[in-house]
Formats: structure tokens, sequence, C-alpha cells
């Protein structure tokens, strides 16, 4: 079965623009999916807020004002939509245990996550599509036994493991890089950002190349930790990927017309291979937006993962709520993003329909 | 069978998997037998001595023998792994081969739950799962379980839509065999084996995540045997605890790299187009 040059066929916007409705369309019924779980969540949550708000000695005067005020003893689908309401606006309550409003904590922590999983995603692709390409290029040679070998660790370990490891080595040992944290903050008293974007700040609001550069070197260890299973699920599929490509018959008239094998690859084989690789990094990013939860506890990141795991620790309802939403509606939505690059990119997918 | 022996004795990694897995079945099983000593038993207050000739691998932070709790902590990862996966291919399965031996609305009904559930980072709802069931071993079995379903349910679906079109379903329905008939007699047994390759690998990410999830604090009693305890306790004393860190993630690695060269190795036989190679 012989597939294609797909990346040299015409494109057709009109076929192209509904489908990409179709699947903005779609999305919908599965963000007000996320909206009503992330609502029961917190009535679902062992507990009752009021008893966790008053403490065991609380009358039972005192609970029911508080129900009352909390709007907890109205009909469950009115207080779904005024949750719905005050997300919308910008609300999702206040934290049982810091008392601050958990959008406050938000805007330091997403950014956070974000940071770490967009530095981890740009060392996962650099580094395995290079050595997916590479094996594909040269089989069975050490580049590709390189490659299968840290595809296959690379899923198998235990990031907990690795993170110590790396922590040891280089932060202990040789002292070249930062424990964790995101930056010495007893060394930057002037730093005081608005939001999480740490390095977007320090470069445009401050201007420092310093604080910059402390920024990078607290990132460095997290982020190639974090990179190690996208890693190695990227190389494995480039490889895959390209090895079939590259025996395809137009890769054969390419190379027969006498080009030579450096620009095939560039521009014939790594065109068509890439495609699902991209669909692929596009998933990984949005699992790492939620799925960071162990390389930012490792590291003491003060991200999303952490804030999800010391909420369900101390069962704290609103920052668990808020966050759950939050990354369902990434997930949504960088799966969607995807999803429509691809469709732009692979034109095959228009004949097959939203499917 | 013949070929399959044919194949097994020709693929290397296949034969390291399964070397990987037997040893740590064994361990496993062979528990009381390989150290004198019980998994909580305090053997003497010289915290994190090194190993020694009666302590193979020495002591840890509470004065118990590493070793002991190192080989009872591969019974409590393998169970508590292998009834995860077990419960993932029986919600995914049953789901998944409803889905898609009726089809229609009940089809597109379930399969909306799937996306739905995939529309989470899988580890992340099991934190999240553990926060609505509460803190222990046991209850990771659920969450690990329940979290793995979708990935069964996409592939029992996919087998099942393929078996029903084929010709002896057809036939066994011209027979007017009861649905409840064919489903368990004809399609499932054809469906088995893609399903067996992914409940191998699915035990090297189910041990993963357990041993994750405990390291996070949420498998409960801190004391049990369970490698992710036993690499977070070593952890929480960094400078003598390495050792036992050490230990406790190859542990981890060497099983789940088991499983996983294992699974590939049978996907690799289920496949025709690599079998000829």
């Amino acid at each position: 079965m012989g597939r294609d040059n797909i990346a040299a066929r015409p494109y057709n916007s009109a076929l192209m623009l509904s489908h990409i409705l179709r699947r903005l369309l779609a999305a919908v019924p599965m963000l007000l999916a996320i909206s009503i779980a992330s609502f029961l969540l917190l009535h679902l949550l062992p507990g009752d807020p009021t008893a966790v708000l008053l403490g065991q000695e609380a009358t039972p005067e005192a609970m029911a004002q508080v129900r009352e005020e909390l709007g907890l003893n109205r009909p469950l689908h009115i207080q779904y939509i005024d949750f719905l309401g005050n997300v919308l606006r910008g609300d999702f309550g206040r934290s049982f245990f810091s008392g601050r409003p958990v959008a406050d904590e938000l805007v330091m922590r997403v950014p956070a996550t974000i940071e770490l999983a967009l530095a981890a995603m740009i060392i996962a692709s650099i580094v395995g599509i290079s050595l997916g390409v590479l094996a594909s290029v040269k089989p069975r040679s050490v580049v590709d036994f390189a490659c299968l070998g840290i595809a296959l660790i690379g899923v198998s370990m235990p990031i907990f493991w690795l993170g110590f490891l790396a922590q040891q080595m280089m932060a202990g040992k040789l002292g070249l890089l930062p424990f964790g944290g995101r930056y010495n903050a007893a060394n930057w008293q002037g730093f005081e950002p608005d939001t999480g974007f740490f390095i977007a700040e320090a470069i445009f609001t401050y201007g420092s190349p310093e604080l910059t550069l402390e920024l990078l070197h607290h990132l460095t260890l997290p982020a190639f930790v974090l990179a190690t299973v996208p890693t190695a699920l990227i190389a494995r599929m480039t490889r895959a990927n390209m090895l079939e490509v590259l025996s395809q018959d137009y890769i054969r008239t390419a190379r027969a017309k006498g080009l030579a094998m450096t620009p095939v690859v560039i521009r014939h084989a790594m065109r068509n291979a890439l495609i699902p690789v991209i669909t692929s990094i596009g998933t990984q990013f949005g699992y790492m937006l939620g799925g960071a939860v162990l390389t930012e506890t490792i590291f003491s990141w003060p991200g999303l993962g952490t804030y999800v795991v010391q909420a369900v620790i101390i069962l704290d309802g609103k920052p668990l709520q808020a966050s759950v939403l939050l990354i369902a509606t990434f997930f949504v939505v960088v799966n969607l993003l995807t999803d429509i690059s691809y469709s732009i990119i692979d034109p095959r997918l228009r004949h097959k329909g939203a499917g | 069978m013949k070929d399959t022996l044919k194949f097994f004795m020709r693929h290397r990694p296949a034969q390291a998997g399964a070397l990987l897995v037997l040893l740590v079945v064994f361990a496993a099983l062979a528990a009381p037998l390989l150290t004198p000593w019980g998994p909580r038993e305090s053997v003497s207050y010289e915290f994190f001595a090194s190993p020694s000739s009666g302590h193979p691998l020495g002591l840890d932070g509470q004065g118990y023998d590493l070793l002991s709790r190192v080989v009872y902590g591969a019974r409590t990862t393998l169970r508590i792994a292998l009834l995860a996966t077990l419960l993932s291919l029986t919600i995914g399965g049953a789901l998944g081969a409803v889905a898609g031996y009726v089809g229609w609305w009940v089809d597109l009904a379930l399969m909306r739950v799937v996306d739905f559930m995939m529309s989470f980072p899988s580890f992340l709802l099991a934190v999240v799962m553990v926060a609505l069931l509460g803190k222990s071993l046991d209850n990771l079995v659920l969450a690990v379980g329940i979290v793995g379903a979708p990935l069964f349910a996409r592939q029992m679906r996919a087998e099942v839509l393929r078996i029903k079109s084929m010709e002896f379903i057809e036939s066994a329905r011209a027979l007017g065999y009861s649905h409840l008939r064919i489903m368990l007699r004809h399609v499932l047994p054809n469906c088995l084996t893609p399903l067996i390759v992914l409940a191998t690998l699915g035990m090297g990410g189910a041990i993963l995540d357990v041993a994750g999830l405990a390291f996070l604090g949420l498998g409960g009693d801190p004391f049990d045997p369970e490698w992710g305890l036993i690499l977070k306790a070593g952890w929480n004393s960094p400078t003598q605890g390495s050792f036992q860190v050490g230990v406790a993630g190859a542990c981890i690695l060497g099983t789940v790299l088991g499983f996983n060269l294992l699974g590939d190795g049978l996907r690799d036989w289920l496949d025709p187009r690599s079998r000829q190679k």
C-alpha cells in the first residue's frame, strides 16, 4: 500500500473551514461536561465544608447560617448556574487553607506550569525528532540503538527517581544547578511580578538579563526531567514514521532523480513523517500542563501540579475544583488546536469528514 | 504454539523482559524464603546502616531490613498493579465490547464518556480520585484501575467492530444464536490477544502510577512496604537515604522495563508485518 506525497497536495479552504467549525462545535458539550464534573467534585469530596470552616464545636445554628451564606441549601442546578457565572467572571472562590482567592493563586501557578511545560516540550521536540530522524537514516547503527534505548528507558523510568538522581548529581555533587524553586528570592527582593510568567516579566517589565539567567538556571533541571517521557515517545514515533516514509516509492523516485540523501530526508521524508508527530507533541503538551505533578513536587516548582496535590492532601475543595476545571479545559483546547493544525498540515483529513 | 516458541527464542528484548518479570514475581512469591525478617520488623536502631552480611542491603530509616522491605514491596507493588490492570481490563473491556457490539446511541454515549475521561491527564485524574476515595493503598487500585479503563475500552471497541463484520459472526447470527452467546462465545475470544498486549504494557504504566501516587503521600500508611513509599522514605533524609532511593528506584525501573519489553515483544509477535522480518 503506497502513500503518496501528501504534503504536496493542494488545499481547499472551504472544506477545511467546515472541518474546523465542526471541531469547535464538538468541543462545547465537552467543556460543559467538564464544568459539571468539576462542580460536582466539590459536593462529592469527603467532609462537610461548613464543618471545616467552623471547626468541630460549631452550633447547629451557626452551621445553618454558614450554609445559607455559602448558598449550599439551594437546589443543585441553581448552585451550578451560580458556579458557572462565577467561573466566567474569574471568581473561583477562596481557599480554606490560605484564605486567599483561588484566582489570585492561579495567576501565579498556572504560568509557572506553562513555563515549565513549554521548556520541556521544546527540549523534547528537538531531541526526540533529531534522534528519531538520525536513527531512521541509519538503521541498526549506534544512533539507532541509542534511540531505541532512550525510547524504552524513557517510558519505563520512574520520573521521581530520575529527578532525585539529577538533583544529587547536578545540584549536589557538581553544584552546577540549583536544587529547586523558580529563583533565589533572597537575592532578588525587588522582584515582585504581577503574574507567574517570571521569564517574560524579567525580560519585558524588569529588563534584567541577570534575573532572566537566574530563572533559566532554575528552569533547566526540571525542564529536562519533565522532558524525559515526551522525548522517548517523540523519538520512537519519529523513527517509526520516518522508516515507513523512507521506504515509499516517491522517496526512491526522488533519489533516482539524482537528489542527495540530505535534501530528500529533509524536504520529502520529514515533511510527511512528522505530521503525526506534531499531533503527538500537542497531546503531550496538554498532558504536561496538568501532568507535571511529580516533577513539580521534586523541584518545589510552585505550579498547578503541586497546587492540586496540596489541595488533595488537605482536602481543600475550591482550589481542587478550579484546578480540575482549568486543566481539563486546557487539555480540550490544546487538543482542539492540535487537531485544527493537523487538518491544515494534512489535507487528507478533509476527505474523511469529522471522524 | 511451536511458532510462538520459535518467535520468542529469536526475540532478545522479549526474553530480557520475561526474565525481569519472572525475577520480580519470584521475589514477590518467595519473599519469606529470601529473608528472615518481616517487612515491618524493627531489626536494630542503627538507622540507615550500610549493607553487611546479615543485611545485604543494609537497614532503612526505621531500622527495618531493606532487603525484606524491597522483596515484600514487590508483593505490594505487583498486587496493586495487577488488580488495577485487571480492573481497567474488566471495566474498559465491558464498556468497549458493549459499545462496539450494540452500536447506535449506546456506542455514541459510551464513547463520549471515554473521551471525557481522556480529556484529563490520567495521572492527575488518579490523584483526584484518591481525594474522593481517601488515601490508602487499596484505593490506589481503584484510582489507577478506573483511570486506565478508557484505553482498554477504545481497543476493545475497535476489535469488536472488526470481528463483528466478519462472516463467521454473520453465520452465527443466521443460525439464530442469541446476542449474548455470539458475544461471549464468538466475539470475545477473538478480541483477547490485543487486549493482553495492552494489559502487559498497562502493568508497566500501573506500577509507575502506583509508585508515583504513593510517593506523593497518597498511599496512606507511609510504613507499608511499597516501592514508592520506600523511595519517598529515603528521599526524606537525602544524605543517608540515597542508597535506599537508589534501590527502590532501580526495582521500579527494572520491573516496568520488564513489562514494557515483554509487551513490545508480544505486540511484535501479533503484528504479522514485524513477524516476517
